[in-house]
């Protein structure tokens, strides 16, 4: 219990309010060596800090600085129910004494809010001989709770600070601990935007190992290490690595048997490096993007071409720099040879920290006249970032001797013509009118089909009528009356427009004994009106119309009896006409 | 009424003259060599008028200008609408030859020379065809079925095997427009296992791929090679032929 309240008092100091900051000023001993590094580390600690820029060191006569790297570290506070983002940043800087005696490491300038805060001047007694720390730490320490500062850092270093527009860099990634990790995941990898990224080391898995900064022992274990080759210029800004990372702590008491984890992000600091533009005056014309040490060398695969067969050039630029990033080199024409366009290759390693290798360009020449031809000079320019300036290489002129090239051309030859190359066609020419042409039919295409269906409707109808007249009689009888009747009552109708009574009367009596005889099935022509009658009362028809037909039969027999006068035989077609189509 | 449709026809015949002298500008520009002009020109015709001529000489602008992936697309335009055009198919032929990925037809040779002969006629043609085939088919069954006469069935089987073969013709049209195909038109993609920058690259494809679009997913297409290989990338690396 009361050890709580002592962390807690501990902790109290830092509790800051918004907007202020906390800038410290450490070393990690005060008495050091001629030549032995003492660390000074810049603290910045501080609620909603952003983006915050560099302390100012001041002018330190007395001390080489060998390494400067920073870590960062975030927590998230909830306070009167608010979230406040801390954040706490380490600038660490490496100094080596370069004098015997008292030295002043005097305060430190960091520019925040429109403020300017200073640290307290800080004196190291530097010694002639080394001293050995007496007591090394020890290398696992147990630590109580809260992980202290420096014991867990993720470095991220250049070893250029400023270069040329194509000239390499290194970035490094080292993970660097006191404490026991329990796990470890990688959280967001750095943006390498504005380079063109070699890798050169990438960590598979986590091995550690070990080694002695300023006396202190700590597990390190390099996680990235990448070439770039920045191919804008300006202040690129590389975003930092963040890992995820649980740290093991040591158990606080006999029940917490196993220990607890606990897990943080860890950043590294983000990466600034200037580039430098390529100057553009004095540009040779045959530059080619190199940036680095290059040399050119040219070489024929052979010296004699027969029959036009074609030779290879090979142009190989060797060194160091951005050999990936060269483009071919101009070949300057050779008359009565056609050059193809080359063959790629290319070969490059890391090695005493850069890359070198070679980019062969293999051009295919093919000789279109017999007889010697030269292949001059090729030269390239590249800019030499130590020379800081343009330097321009060539290579020998070489020779080759061509024969049969003609009986050659004339085996390519087609119908005795010439052919020298292949292109597209020529465009389609000028046209009066631009017709719309159509690419599919529309909906209108449907019809058609409906028809079709139609029609094979239509005709499986009349096919079955057609089968019907075959098979059965009364069907035929019945579709045969219909026309029959037309003719009939036409015939009749004529006979009454002309006023021949008799005629008109025949044929009226045909129509309704000939209808009669279809509609019902009757042989009427062997039967008198009254069987006729007879056979329809069978039928059960309405007595009123067998009347009518009765009285319309009787009417039409009058023909017979000259004297006696029937009734108006107009009349009696449309009284026939009206009975048929009550039938 | 009759003012306004005069009107109307008015407007229209402007309309075509203006594409029909957009057309011939592009053409001049063509001759100069200044491409990028004929491109702009042709594309403003093409947005009225649907013309084999208009899209080959797009194609051939796109390909004077070293965009592989656009002109394959107005080859390809122009080669669906007049498929027997022998200059179109030599100068899709042509683009597709330098094209930087080396994509084998893994199609057997007869199923080529089968493409090649339904494809004679283009799809509106083999529509028109088809339906007329199947009118006459239809007629002469219905004679059949009036007149049972031999003559008539042997009439029927013919015409209805011809018209099978361009409705064959049809379907193989059709599947090129619904079959979402498209065209690689950035000159190089990196297709993904996932729809997303975070996932495994699979393969590079580059300008003129001629690939078929399975799925489109929040700004990416699962995309697929003739070889059956693919993967995802942005859409706006590819575009529609149709």
């Amino acid at each position: 219990m009361l050890k709580r309240i002592g962390r807690f008092l501990l902790l109290f100091p830092t509790v800051l309010l918004a907007g202020e900051i906390r800038f410290v000023a450490s070393v990690d001993r005060t008495e050091a060596g001629l030549g032995e590094p003492v660390i000074l580390t810049l603290v910045v600690e501080g609620e909603e800090l952003g983006q915050i820029a560099n302390p100012k060191l001041p002018a330190l006569p007395d001390f080489n600085i060998g390494g400067t790297s920073t870590s960062q570290s975030t927590s998230i506070q909830m306070a009167g129910g608010k979230s406040v983002r801390r954040q706490l940043i380490n600038f660490i800087y490496t100094l080596y004494p370069r004098s015997v005696g008292e030295s002043v490491i005097g305060p430190c300038e960091l520019e925040f809010g429109g403020e300017v805060y200073k640290t307290n001047p800080i004196s190291i007694n530097v010694l002639k001989s080394g001293t050995a720390p007496s007591q090394p730490k020890s290398p696992l320490p147990s630590t109580g709770g809260e992980v202290p500062e420096g014991d867990l850092k993720l470095s991220a270093t250049t070893n250029r600070k400023s270069v040329y527009q194509g000239e390499q860099v290194i970035v490094e990634y080292t993970l660097y601990t006191r404490l026991r990790l329990a796990d470890m995941s990688l959280g967001e990898l750095p943006s390498f935007n504005g380079f063109w990224v070699e890798p050169i080391f990438d960590a598979q898995r986590i091995e550690f190992k070990r080694r002695t900064i300023d006396g202190v022992l700590y597990d390190y274990c390099q996680l990235k290490k990448t070439a770039l080759f920045p191919v804008t210029s300006g202040q690129l800004r590389i975003s930092p690595m963040k890992l995820n990372i649980a740290v093991l702590q040591s158990p606080r008491d006999f029940f917490d048997f196993f220990g607890t984890t606990k897990t943080m992000v860890l950043e590294s600091a983000p990466l600034f490096i200037t580039v430098i533009p390529l100057p553009t005056e004095n540009r040779p014309g045959e530059f080619t993007g190199g940036v680095g040490e290059f040399s050119i060398t040219s070489s024929l695969d052979r010296d004699l071409s027969d029959a036009a067969e074609p030779i290879n050039l090979t142009v190989r630029i060797a060194g160091s720099g951005n050999i990936k990033l060269l483009e071919k080199p101009a070949i300057p024409d050779i008359p009565g040879v056609k050059i193809l366009n080359p063959e790629i290759k290319e070969s490059v390693r890391f090695a005493d920290n850069r890359f070198q290798g070679y980019k062969e360009f293999n051009y295919p020449l093919i000789p279109q006249t017999d007889g010697e031809h030269i292949v001059p000079a090729i030269k390239i320019a590249f800019f030499n970032p130590k020379a800081r300036r343009y330097e321009t290489v060539e290579t020998s002129t070489l020779k080759f001797t061509a024969t049969q090239t003609a009986s050659a051309v004339e085996l390519a030859q087609t119908g005795g013509l010439k052919v020298t190359g292949s292109d597209i066609r020529y465009i389609k020419p000028d046209v009066l009118h631009l017709a719309n042409q159509r690419m599919s039919a529309g909906w209108w295409l449907l019809f058609p089909y409906t028809f079709a269906f139609v029609m094979i409707g239509l005709s499986l109808l009349y096919r079955r009528h057609q089968s019907r007249l075959l098979s059965d009689r009364a069907y035929a009888r019945k579709v045969r009356s219909s026309r029959l009747l037309k003719s009939r009552l036409n015939e009749a109708r004529r006979h009454l427009v002309k006023n021949r009574e008799k005629e008109f009367h025949a044929a009226l009596s045909r129509v309704l004994l000939g209808y009669i005889g279809d509609r019902y099935n009757l042989e009427v022509g062997a039967l008198t009106n009254e069987s006729i009658i007879e056979a329809l009362r069978d039928r059960e028809i309405e007595e009123d119309k067998i009347a009518e037909l009765e009285y319309l039969l009787a009417q039409c027999d009058m023909r017979f009896s000259p004297d006696t006068k029937c009734d108006d035989p107009g009349v009696l077609y449309e009284k026939a006409k009206k009975l048929i189509s009550r039938l | 009424m009759t003012t306004a449709s005069i009107c109307a026809f008015l407007l229209l015949a402007q309309f075509d003259l203006n594409s029909n002298e957009l057309y011939r500008k592009g053409n001049a520009y063509y001759q100069q060599g200044k491409y990028g002009e004929a491109i702009v020109a042709y594309e403003q015709v093409s947005e009225e008028i649907t013309n084999s001529r208009v899209f080959y000489n797009l194609g051939n602008s796109y390909f004077k200008r070293g965009m592989l992936g656009k002109a394959i697309l107005n080859f390809r335009k122009a080669h669906f609408l007049s498929p027997r055009d022998d200059d179109i198919a030599y100068n899709l032929d042509f683009a597709r030859n330098y094209r930087v990925d080396r994509i084998a037809d893994m199609r057997s040779p007869i199923l080529a020379l089968l493409s090649k002969i339904f494809r004679f006629v283009s799809l509106f043609e083999t529509q028109l065809l088809a339906t007329s085939l199947f009118l006459f088919s239809i007629l002469l069954l219905s004679l059949l079925l009036i007149y049972r006469r031999k003559i008539f069935l042997y009439a029927f089987i013919g015409v209805i095997v011809l018209c099978l073969f361009f409705s064959i013709s049809w379907q193989s049209w059709r599947a090129e427009i619904t079959g979402s195909y498209a065209v690689v038109v950035a000159p190089e993609v990196s297709a993904t296992s996932g729809p997303g920058g975070n996932y495994k690259e699979i393969i590079v494809v580059h300008d003129g791929a001629e690939v078929s679009v399975r799925e489109t997913r929040g700004g990416y297409a699962l995309i697929q090679l003739p070889g059956g290989i693919g993967g995802w990338v942005p859409t706006n690396t590819l575009e529609y032929i149709f």
